[in-house]
């Protein structure tokens, strides 16, 4: 027992704390069947319940294990409006020092800041230390890795044309990635590229859907079924296909050969793969923008807002818009780590590159040009570990990093979501 | 029910529709020439500049690439679906034949990995809800977290490097060499294009051993990712319903725990993890790809990825619409599978 239930009575006080008395009351009253005859229990759980009545009856659950319990006895004193004097007990004396219990009862009243709601995610905090992480790097990138010789700063420079790995050697602290390409140059700009498609893919597939969603949602009758019918469309394509699709029309061109030969190159590539990921990117937010509309075009407010004769436009931006972008945030943080990982993925499989003869300094295309160098030599299964595995890492704590922000992010703006789950997931 | 399965199959060519409309105007986008293109996969290169405008001419007017939109478009479909999906000039085979050679490949390796993953989940997910705050909760948490956080393609080369490269317990493509020997001998008999199922009606079992063996890795990696997706599902669903009044109820009528979870609270939990895993269906495919590209797998997905690279659009257009289906018949069963769990839906 004895940790366990002190955590359990330390959790329920944090919650109350919180303003979250529903799910305190929960915690405690699973704690008293258990332990019947607990009196700090019942003392918090006459914190955490909102009902007069069961409060008076919490306290004097308390008063029966201990009378001589004054912050109870006089917070059930105020609560009866008669002192409670069936007990022997002398009430106190003075009223000078505020009692503890006043001082619990203070912190139920105050509404919790965002800074405490913030810090009391471990997700968040996490999430954002990660991400904060990374964008040091990007932001450093260049007194970290100053560039070499190439048109764009986003190619990685070259030191030789040898197509065999070298390990880390001064100079080259994470060693040179087959064909002699830096590796700490295209982890370190490949951070800022992270930022530039994650943010950009997702403000994109953010601003379509949230628009396609609000005129579905504020329209309704049958456009707003043709337009979810639409969205259902989208949804059949895999992204790959779509993808694969899109590269294979527009970013390939057919050269011919004097000789009769003929080669098919890369052409554009390095975008189409990232527009096919926003013209298929953007179902999931409609569906939640317009989910939000319906569910709150039929509220009260609405309807007063509608009577004293708001106009549509500010009907929307100002009454329905706050209330409507619920979870929008939530679902854009994980989406940007999902994109990045997206289009490392696009990269990997040759589907997303800089034109012939260069090499982006971006996460995907090296483990695209580590991919022959990962099952290593005969004699070292891990000889060209350093061609992958710093790269590998690098994607997994990004899209990591905005997943934890997101799911925090959930647990911070939206109180609701605990309590819908009773006991929060 | 009769009536809401015929309901739901009415859907599937509206969305079938819509898809091929989708891919039609994603060609048009492309001048008439390059369309033209597509349609003449080899010419002799010596032919004048006039001979080749006349090709050019002749093509369009065969294939109608200046007639009116919906005419242009009812053609393309025709030529699409005509010829088993056309003819791919990377494989030098029809799509339809490329579908039908590697799909099976690709279907067991899809099944090999879903029905674990969705079974452990389903079982670990309610472990977890059950010991809420405890030692099973935190395991099963933290383990769906990190394979939630390892996107499959990564998790792919690590254990190639591991399992493959290191240990050579797990060797990557689809057989080895003295195994393929027997699968394409005369006696072998491909009854279902799933190899260890026909290497075991065939009786042979060193080749279901080996097929075994080289279908490890690539399901694993697959299967982790929907793993961690459905046990989050099914865990934090469960933790809804126990807190559910129905199961309160339950409870207060004095059954085991055992019983109230069994009987009473997991068929109305496992809702959102049919919908969910019909939902996933098209991640699945996606990594279904890479996976099979990582692990040298010959499946469909290696199959399209090699053509496309090489701009064959048949193959292009031709998987497109085949993965577009098949995310659709896979939402079409969830919601089947829904109604059959969940009667209310029905009356809908």
């Amino acid at each position: 027992m004895g940790q366990f239930d002190t955590d359990a009575l330390q959790q329920a006080l944090q919650l109350i704390n919180a303003g979250e008395g529903r799910k305190a009351s929960i915690i405690l009253a699973r704690f008293l069947q258990e332990n019947p005859d607990h009196e700090r229990a019942w003392h918090l759980l006459s914190y955490a319940l909102s009902d007069p009545e069961q409060q008076i009856y919490a306290l004097r659950r308390v008063l029966e294990i201990n009378p001589g319990n004054r912050a109870a006895r006089s917070r059930l004193a105020r609560l009866v409006g008669a002192p409670a004097s069936s007990t022997p007990t002398p009430r106190p004396a003075s009223k000078a020092s505020p009692r503890p219990a006043e001082v619990a009862f203070s912190a139920v009243k105050r509404r919790p800041g965002y800074r405490d709601r913030i810090l009391s995610s471990p997700s968040l905090v996490a999430g954002t230390v990660i991400v904060l992480l990374f964008a040091a790097v990007a932001l450093a990138a260049p007194l970290i890795a100053p560039p070499g010789e190439t048109d764009s700063v986003y190619w990685m420079p070259r030191h030789g044309y040898d197509p065999v790995p070298r390990p880390p050697q001064p100079g080259h602290p994470l060693g040179l990635l087959p064909e002699q390409y830096d590796g700490l140059y295209g982890l370190v700009w490949g951070t800022r590229l992270a930022f530039i498609i994650g943010l950009g893919v997702t403000a994109a597939r953010l601003l379509i859907g949230v628009f396609v969603g609000l005129v579905s949602g504020y329209a309704g009758g049958w456009f707003d079924a043709l337009i979810m019918r639409i969205t259902d469309g989208f949804l059949a394509f895999p992204i790959i296909a779509a993808a694969m699709v899109m590269v294979a029309l527009y970013s390939r061109e057919l050269h011919i050969f004097p000789n009769g030969g003929y080669m098919v190159m890369a052409h554009g590539a390095e975008k189409t793969a990232l527009v096919a990921l926003l013209l298929f990117g953007w179902m999931s937010y409609a569906r939640l923008i317009r989910g939000n509309i319906l569910s709150e075009r039929q509220r009260e407010y609405m309807e007063a807002a509608r009577a004293i004769g708001a106009r549509p436009w500010r009907l929307l931006r100002r009454h329905l818009w706050p209330n409507a972008r619920q979870g929008l945030f939530v679902l854009a943080a994980s989406d940007v780590g999902a994109v990045v990982v997206l289009a490392a993925m696009f990269a990997f499989v040759g589907l997303l590159g800089a034109p012939l003869g260069n090499v982006e300094a971006d996460w995907g295309q090296i483990l695209s040009l580590a991919r022959d160098w990962i099952v290593g030599s005969p004699a070292n299964a891990f000889e060209y570990w350093y061609t992958y595995i710093p790269a590998s890492l690098a994607i997994v704590f990004f899209s990591m990093g905005w997943n934890l922000v997101g799911d925090g992010l959930r647990d911070v703006l939206d109180p609701r979501w605990h309590r819908a789950r009773g006991l929060g997931g | 029910m009769i009536k809401y399965i015929i309901r739901r199959l009415l859907v599937l060519p509206i969305v079938i529709f819509f898809v091929t409309v989708v891919l039609f105007l994603m060609y048009l986008r492309l001048p008439v020439e390059q369309r033209a293109m597509i349609y003449i996969p080899s010419f002799n290169p010596h032919i004048t500049e006039e001979e080749f405008e006349r090709l050019m001419q002749v093509t369009i007017d065969r294939y109608g690439l200046d007639d009116p939109l919906p005419v242009q478009y009812v053609k393309w479909l025709r030529e699409l679906i005509a010829d088993e999906w056309g003819f791919s000039p990377t494989w030098r085979e029809t799509v339809l034949q490329g579908i039908r050679n590697r799909g099976p490949a690709s279907l067991e390796l899809a099944l090999l990995a879903m029905i674990p993953a969705i079974l452990l989940a389903v079982l670990l997910g309610s472990l977890s809800a059950r010991g809420y705050g405890r030692f099973p909760d935190h395991a099963v948490r933290s383990a769906s977290f990190v394979a939630w956080a390892f996107p499959p393609f990564i998790l792919a080369l690590i254990l190639l490097n591991v399992f493959y490269a290191w240990l050579g317990w797990f060797p990557p493509g689809r057989s080895s060499l003295w195994a393929s020997d027997i699968i394409s001998s005369e006696a072998f008999r491909s009854y279902t294009g799933l190899l260890t199922l026909d290497a075991l009606l065939n009786g042979e079992l060193g080749v279901f051993w080996d097929a075994l063996r080289h279908l490890v890795l690539p399901a694993f990696t697959l299967a982790l990712a929907v793993w961690a997706l459905l046990t989050r599902v099914m865990r934090s669903s469960l933790l809804d319903v126990l807190h559910q009044d129905y199961v309160t109820t339950a409870r207060a009528k004095g059954l085991p725990e055992r019983a109230v979870v069994n009987r009473h609270a997991r068929r109305n939990a496992i809702l959102p993890v049919i919908s969910t895993g019909g939902a996933a269906t098209s991640i699945l495919i996606t990594s279904l790809v890479v996976v099979e590209v990582v692990f040298n797998y010959n499946g469909i997905g290696r199959w399209a990825l090699k053509a496309i690279l090489e701009s064959d659009i048949p193959v292009a257009t031709g998987f497109t619409v085949f993965t577009c289906l098949v995310v659709v018949l896979a939402s079409l069963l969830a919601d089947i599978l829904y109604a059959v769990v969940d009667p209310r839906v029905r009356l809908f």
